[in-house]
């Protein structure tokens, strides 16, 4: 493959993942490629994107780089996302993507959760109020907007959920942040800051 | 101590493979130490406290005698009435008349004494709350001040024991070790916080104060340790996502995702937020044309297809056609019509269905006639008979019927 050719699938691999992400089976050519793998990076890190390809993921994902990306800025425009579905997202990022990525369970094993065990384990959290509890509409409705903005992929038939390509953009320090503020919450950390002892 | 009664029977039931007797053989070293009874007999002393322990671990706090038989019946007979007696003389249970209870100080005693020697303890906080009770016991008890000293110097060695582990595991960074001393240390904080209230407890002129200043550079060493250790454990999971696993299991994590609130989860993603993309289902040229053009910087608008080529149009007059009239045409339409067959019934000609076009028509007829008459060009006859036409459809019912004919030259010239 000569350069001009690179250059023309570089081209169409940057297109294609700027609007959305692609299977990896789709392009398999980035896999075996170094060069034009190298030459794609380039060409996203000059727009400010970065290449997501993690061994994890089954897609070729891009997100925005941390420094032009803004969290007020996309609640400007999506006004549907609320404090609940962000809570939902980290449930979920806990458990179909954390054990994979720490490695207490195999990287090729798909996993998956079902509504009646989000509704049942963490649908009192997710409650108007203390006195009316969840409704299961109320639940189906936020993780409804999940899968519209591609943090959860839905199973056709059953009401059964996969990670979807936004929950790998998510930042890795998302790990490090749960780690901290688990270990705070379980084991006490930093509560020697509150009280010294002379 | 009284009379033992048979010795035989004490050696068979020292030599039992109870629990109880095997867990109270392992502390018979420390028995010089505490001088619970006041014989030296080591099989007594042992059977009195594997009995204690049997009591404490399976009976509810107050039991009859017979619960205690039933409990003891491991226990020959003899030696059970002996153990019984001791133990109710030195004050390990205590007897209302009917029923049987434990101070709650003895209760600690054990624990102490079971758990702290004999394998480790769940966590430190039982730890260090075990040292405080034993010290307790003593300040209580009225002991004389060397043993008071000994035993609260036991319960600083447990603080002491805690500093060295947590020494070790600071040193040695091992993240095995490290997570056993998070599990165990798990309340320790408050624990401390326990202690500081202990110590301030105590009389300023005792022999106890003395120690106290020892006590608070220890505790304060050991939240020191705890720290360093918090943020070894920090930066290795920092480091190392994998190193996650082997502090937090998964359980833990369902836990703390139970226990935070929802705002504090909520933010935990916000500061990682990364804002998704939807894909955009265009055909792959325009997807091309888009990514080419945000590649190369250009500002993203719609391409308008371009115009297409000027071709001139010939104008047609229809002006010309158009002019020669309303009478022209009907002239032309008679004339057509008299050409293939001769004479025309005037209906055909004259009547449509529309009321306005026939009488227009009828007009026509009569001045196109007369026009041609004036310029002596007669060519065609109107012939009209004093007869009415009846027409089944259309507005008018009757006509007068008649037909147009050729104007044939030939009749002309016979007249």
């Amino acid at each position: 493959m000569s350069i001009i050719d690179i250059e023309e699938e570089a081209k169409t691999i940057c297109t294609r993942l700027y609007y959305g992400w692609v299977e990896r089976e789709e392009i398999s050519s980035l896999a075996k490629d170094a060069l034009l793998y190298r030459t794609v990076q380039d060409r996203l890190d000059w727009i400010g994107l970065e290449l997501i390809d993690r061994p994890e993921c089954p897609w070729y994902v891009v997100r925005v780089k941390r420094e032009h990306d803004s969290f007020t800025q996309f609640r400007k425009k999506n006004q549907s996302l609320k404090n609940a579905h962000l809570a939902l997202i980290l449930i979920l990022y806990a458990k179909l993507l954390l054990p994979k990525r720490v490695g207490q369970v195999n990287i090729n094993q798909i996993l998956s959760i079902s509504f009646e065990e989000i509704y049942e384990k963490y649908g009192h959290k997710f409650a108007r109020s203390s006195k009316i509890p969840t409704s299961k509409k109320r639940m189906e409705g936020f993780l409804g907007v999940l899968i519209t903005q591609g943090f959860i992929i839905k199973k056709r038939t059953e009401k059964i959920y996969f990670a979807g390509p936004s929950m790998y953009m998510l930042h890795e320090d998302l790990l490090t942040d749960l780690a901290n503020s688990s270990l705070e919450t379980l084991f006490g950390f930093g509560d020697y800051k509150d009280k010294p002892i002379e | 101590m009284e009379d033992a009664g048979d010795t035989s029977n004490l050696k068979q039931d020292y030599e039992l493979a109870h629990s109880d007797i095997m867990k109270a053989k392992e502390i018979e070293k420390y028995h010089d130490l505490f001088r619970l009874f006041m014989t030296r007999d080591k099989e007594k002393i042992t059977l009195c406290l594997a009995a204690v322990r049997t009591l404490a671990r399976e009976t509810e706090g107050i039991f009859s005698r017979e619960e205690m038989d039933h409990v003891l019946s491991y226990l020959n007979s003899e030696t059970r009435t002996y153990v019984i007696k001791t133990i109710v003389k030195y004050g390990w249970i205590v007897s209302n008349g009917i029923r049987y209870q434990f101070p709650e100080r003895m209760r600690y005693m054990m624990m102490f004494l079971f758990n702290v020697f004999v394998g480790e303890m769940d966590s430190f906080s039982q730890e260090i709350s075990v040292s405080l009770a034993v010290s307790d016991l003593d300040e209580v008890a009225g002991v004389d001040e060397d043993t008071s000293a000994q035993s609260l110097q036991m319960a600083f060695g447990t603080l002491r024991r805690i500093r060295v582990e947590f020494q070790s595991c600071v040193e040695q960074k091992s993240p095995v070790e490290a997570r056993n001393l998070l599990v165990k240390g798990k309340d320790f904080h408050e624990t401390i916080g326990k202690i500081e209230d202990r110590l301030n407890k105590i009389n300023r002129n005792s022999y106890h104060y003395t120690q106290t200043t020892e006590v608070r550079r220890m505790l304060a060493e050991i939240m020191r340790l705890s720290q360093e250790l918090h943020e070894f454990v920090q930066q290795d999971i920092q480091a190392n996502a994998r190193s996650f696993g082997q502090y937090l299991t998964p359980e833990q994590v369902e836990e703390f995702l139970h226990l935070a609130s929802l705002e504090r989860l909520a933010g935990i993603v916000q500061r990682n937020f990364s804002s998704p993309r939807k894909p955009h289902f265009l055909s792959s040229e325009e997807l091309y044309r888009r990514g080419f053009d945000y590649l190369e910087n250009k500002p993203e608008k719609q391409e308008l297809t371009p115009a297409p080529p000027i071709t001139e149009i010939i104008e047609r007059h229809f002006e010309e056609v158009n002019s020669n009239g309303a009478s022209d045409m009907f002239y032309t339409e008679i004339m057509n019509k008299l050409n293939q067959c001769s004479p025309v019934p005037l209906h055909e000609m004259v009547i449509k269905n529309n009321f306005g076009e026939t009488v227009f028509r009828t007009g026509l007829l009569t001045t196109l006639r007369n026009e041609l008459e004036d310029g002596d060009e007669r060519i065609f006859e109107i012939n009209l008979k004093d007869s009415i036409l009846e027409l089944r459809e259309g507005f008018l019912k009757s006509i007068t019927e008649g037909d147009i004919e050729l104007f044939d030259v030939s009749k002309e010239t016979k007249k």
